[in-house]
């Protein structure tokens, strides 16, 4: 070897044994970094959701937005501050804030600030109807790439929506989906989805009645197959069965060694260990096809027979749904327009003891008394008077109907209904406002709206909820206002916070 | 000719000479700002809207917290002294506060003139243009309107008192609109404000379509063109008058060449003539400009299309003057304003939008001397909403055609 190359090697050596060290060092700080951010990941997944968690790991500093409006359920503060920490609102004040080194201060002097608008009654992103059925979801229709439809939403100042599953009679379930940079499902089965309204002959419309009816029948027919096999059939045969293993061992007890024979019952009989235990476990959820076998067991037979395990009922996912919304965990929201198919929701829902929301409503101010002695809520789309067929000319938009569903004591709740109207979410509650006083359009979509679909941290202002707000460039019921920026869960998703 | 072509190039002269007319008889300097504070919270209870019910007759004083003026701006705190049905007096409320017959309008609320709808055909029964004459100026829809249609008084409850009903489009000339009040006559009979508005013209595609005239552009051009070449411009048709300068038109028109091709047709003639494009509004804002034309927005929804809304904008932004159409009685009377705020949303000017509601409208059909601003003799129509009516929660408190109340909102 020259001595050139040997100095070389040498060189590269030394080179390599620095270059090692220099590794060592950046692969233990990064080791420690790795290892703490995984500490803060791993504390911070208790209970946050995705974006908020991203917001702590790399904007992790609080944000102040000082001497803005700030509007609340019980009117405005003037000069307010808000403190935002962790995508939460840590407080509100009209004092000086206090101000850490990292604090991010944003002068909002000028501007209203809101909770973000949420819609209750949105087709935001939809994408066809997914043929529908109990099992449908609503979210897997949700095309969250739509950037248009999201910004546009974001311009209205909407950051949460409801969006209904569509398609056949019963469509599935609804989601609410979080406007953030990258959509979240808040809910996946936030409500069963019926539709009674598409359909335009009455025999038919009759037809789809009789069919939810008879599908919400054999959900609980399922449940009760369900129950009598765990409850009854297979007590039963583990009873049989324990008699038959009583009586193989007296038997054998009796003739000796004489037990050769091999079958599977002489051998579960045989070992003490493999006494048949309580299937509990694998019958717990109730769900089964509603012909379910009550097959097996007690059947009639003498001691003698053999005791045959009782088929279990399979599992029915949309019977699972059904019985969901039975037990009352999940509303039913029931599209229905014509007062007569408001009526048989109404009736579909004491029938089941369901939670009946109507969707759309048209006529709703006709049966405003038959609702509220129902107890039924409505879900209210695009107002009377906005609707496309909102004219003198068709008789069956009635702009009084909001105010006589306030009168009769009907709890009303207003989206932007179908079309693609999110942005107008706004607007659309002050058209309701208009002819029905007593809403306040700014609560409607915002703490009325969260209290609906059962968000107790969202829809206010509020210390503690999330830090899902809207900086508005006026008043937001002045339609020259516009939206300067929207932050959700503490981060800005569009528009620039000012300086 | 050249009395003709001033009748037409002074639109916005005129207007802003009105303005001046009245804020000088007014004798103040009206405040020109834009929305009111948020002052709505008092003016929902029911016990001050009652409170607002004025004690009308031979001459009475309204005291208003906010007056529309001529301008579109909302002015403070004034007061409006009606005498046998038309405005006498504008002035400031303290000025007016101890006439004997003067009523105070509750908190945040906007003494407005009413309403007017343009491109309505609202109380129309059947066809109201001719099917069969492709030129045929002389129609009167007029003859066709019952004020006592169902929609009519649809309209009057949400705060508009008058309507411009245009005939067609069904032909390249459809003859002359007209401007109707949408209370009746104490008669009973249609309150007519201007039997022969403007005249339409129409370059949509039923024009083009029909069986008996032109069947493209370039035809429809040229038969315009030998109509107006060979027409005596003083024999008082109604084509002559259109041509001389004396009759305003109204142009149809969906796509942006025919109203380029008739924009430069007409000037020939010295006629400036108001646009009703919706879908090419954004390509002909610009030239519609430069011609001082006005134009015809809506019907505006939560549905309408960005071309839409982007037309509204381009028309505001290039200085045109736009009114409003609501699209009755296919749409609800609500739609006029939902169209107005709309256009607001999507940038036009609100004191623009507010413009559009009422003078630039009333211009537009031709009746700004009689109707559509809150300006000294002019007549004592107005609407009185609970707030800025732009804002689509302001309600309609009160109606007054003529200065007797014709409406008052039951809750």
């Amino acid at each position: 070897m020259s001595h050139v190359m040997k100095s070389a090697m040498v060189c590269r050596g030394s080179a390599r044994t620095a270059i090692a060290r220099r590794a060592l060092r950046f692969r233990s700080r990064t080791a420690g970094f790795v290892a703490v951010a995984a500490m803060a990941m791993a504390t911070v997944g208790l209970a946050r959701p995705a974006s908020a968690q991203i917001g702590e790991m790399f904007g992790g500093r609080a944000t102040v937005l000082t001497n803005a409006t700030v509007m609340t359920p019980d009117g405005p503060i003037e000069n307010a501050n808000v403190v935002i920490r962790r995508g939460a609102i840590a407080s509100i004040t009209t004092d000086e804030p206090q101000v850490r080194g990292r604090t991010q201060v944003v002068d909002a002097s000028g501007l209203v600030i809101t909770p973000g608008l949420i819609d209750v009654h949105g087709t935001l992103g939809l994408t066809g109807n997914g043929g529908g059925g109990p099992r449908n979801r609503a979210s897997d229709a949700f095309d969250r790439y739509d950037t248009d439809a999201i910004e546009r939403a974001w311009r209205g100042g909407v950051t949460m929506v409801y969006i209904p599953a569509r398609g056949g009679s019963i469509s599935g379930t609804g989601a609410v989906m979080k406007l953030g940079s990258s959509v979240q499902e808040v809910d996946a089965g936030n409500a069963l989805c019926i539709d009674l309204d598409s359909g335009a002959s009455s025999l038919a419309r009759l037809g789809r009645v009789q069919s939810i009816r008879q599908q919400f029948k054999q959900a609980i027919e399922y449940r009760e197959s369900r129950e009598i096999y765990a409850d009854e059939q297979l007590p039963e045969y583990e009873k049989k069965l324990a008699e038959q293993v009583e009586a193989r061992k007296k038997k054998e007890a009796e003739e000796g060694a004489d037990g050769e024979k091999k079958d599977s019952a002489a051998l579960v009989a045989g070992d003490e260990d493999l006494q048949p235990t309580p299937r509990r476990r694998r019958g717990g959820r109730p769900g089964a096809p509603p012909a379910a076998g009550r097959g097996g067991g007690g059947g009639g037979g003498g001691e003698a027979e053999e005791a045959r395990k009782p088929r279990e009922p399979r599992a029915n996912r949309a019977a699972d749904v059904l019985l969901r919304a039975i037990d009352r965990e999940i509303p039913v929201r029931i599209v229905a327009h014509r007062s007569a198919d408001i009526l048989n929701a109404i009736a579909l829902g004491e029938e089941f003891g369901l939670r009946v929301v109507i969707e759309g409503g048209h006529e709703a101010g006709l049966v405003a008394d038959a609702l509220a002695a129902a107890d039924v809520s409505v879900v209210m789309g695009p107002a009377p008077t906005a609707s496309p067929y909102g004219g003198p000319r068709f008789l069956r938009f009635d702009p009084h109907a909001p105010a006589a569903l306030a009168a009769a004591g009907v709890d009303t709740v207003i989206g932007s209904g179908v079309g693609g109207a999110t942005p107008y979410l706004l607007m659309n509650a002050q058209l309701v406002a208009s002819h029905a006083p007593s809403v306040n359009p700014l609560n409607a979509v915002t703490v009325d709206a969260a209290r609906f679909l059962g968000l107790p941290d969202h829809g206010a202002i509020r210390r503690g909820g999330a830090a899902d707000l809207v900086l508005w460039s006026g008043d937001p019921h002045d339609p020259g206002s516009s939206v300067v920026a929207v932050m959700i869960d503490g981060r800005t998703v569009f528009g620039t916070l000012p300086e | 000719m050249s009395d003709c072509m001033m009748h037409n190039r002074t639109f916005r002269r005129t207007l802003h000479r009105t303005t001046a007319r009245s804020i000088a008889a007014a004798g103040l300097t009206v405040a020109v700002g834009l929305m009111p504070a948020i002052a709505s919270a008092s003016v929902s209870s029911a016990s001050a809207i009652s409170a607002s019910a004025i004690r009308d007759g031979h001459d009475h004083v309204i005291l208003a917290p906010h007056v529309l003026m001529p301008d579109g701006s909302l002015a403070d705190d004034m007061a409006v002294h009606v005498v046998d049905g038309a405005i006498k007096q504008i002035g400031s409320m303290k000025d007016f506060a101890d006439h004997p017959n003067a009523t105070r309008l509750p908190d945040g609320a906007v003494l407005s003139p009413g309403l007017i709808d343009l491109a309505a055909s609202v109380g129309v029964r059947g066809a109201n243009s001719s099917t069969t004459e492709v030129l045929d100026p002389n129609p009167s829809v007029v003859e066709a309107f019952d004020p006592h249609a169902p929609g009519v008084r649809a309209a009057l409850e949400a705060g508009i008192t008058a309507v411009m009903i245009i005939p067609g489009p069904n032909g390249l000339v459809d003859g002359a609109t007209a401007t109707v009040r949408t209370a009746p006559e104490d008669d009973g009979s249609a309150d007519v404000l201007n039997a022969e508005g403007a005249m339409m013209f129409s370059m949509g595609s039923a024009a083009l379509a029909t069986a008996n005239g032109p069947t493209s552009r370039a035809g429809a051009m040229q038969l315009l063109r030998s109509t107006m070449r060979n027409m005596d411009k003083n024999d008082g048709s109604r084509m002559s008058r259109v041509m001389g300068g004396d009759m305003p038109a109204v142009l149809v028109a969906d796509a942006p060449e025919d109203v380029s091709a008739m924009l430069r047709l007409m000037d020939r003639q010295g006629v400036v003539p108001t646009i009703y494009a919706p879908n090419a509004a954004v390509e002909v804002a610009a030239e519609v400009a430069e011609y001082e034309g006005a134009a015809i927005v809506g019907p505006l929804g939560f549905r309408s299309g960005d071309r839409l809304l982007m037309g509204a904008d381009a028309l505001d932004a290039a200085g045109v003057p736009i009114a409003f159409a609501g699209g009755l009685p296919n749409n609800s009377p609500d739609q006029l304003r939902m169209t107005a705020a709309i256009a607001v949303r999507a940038g036009v000017d609100p004191d623009a939008a507010r413009r559009g509601l009422t003078s630039t409208a009333a211009r537009i059909a031709g009746v700004e001397d009689t109707i559509g601003s809150i300006a000294v003799g002019h007549a004592a129509d107005f609407t009185i909403f609970s707030g800025d009516p732009l804002r689509m929660d302001s309600r309609v408190l009160e109606v007054h055609v003529r200065g007797h109340r014709v409406h008052a909102a039951s809750h």
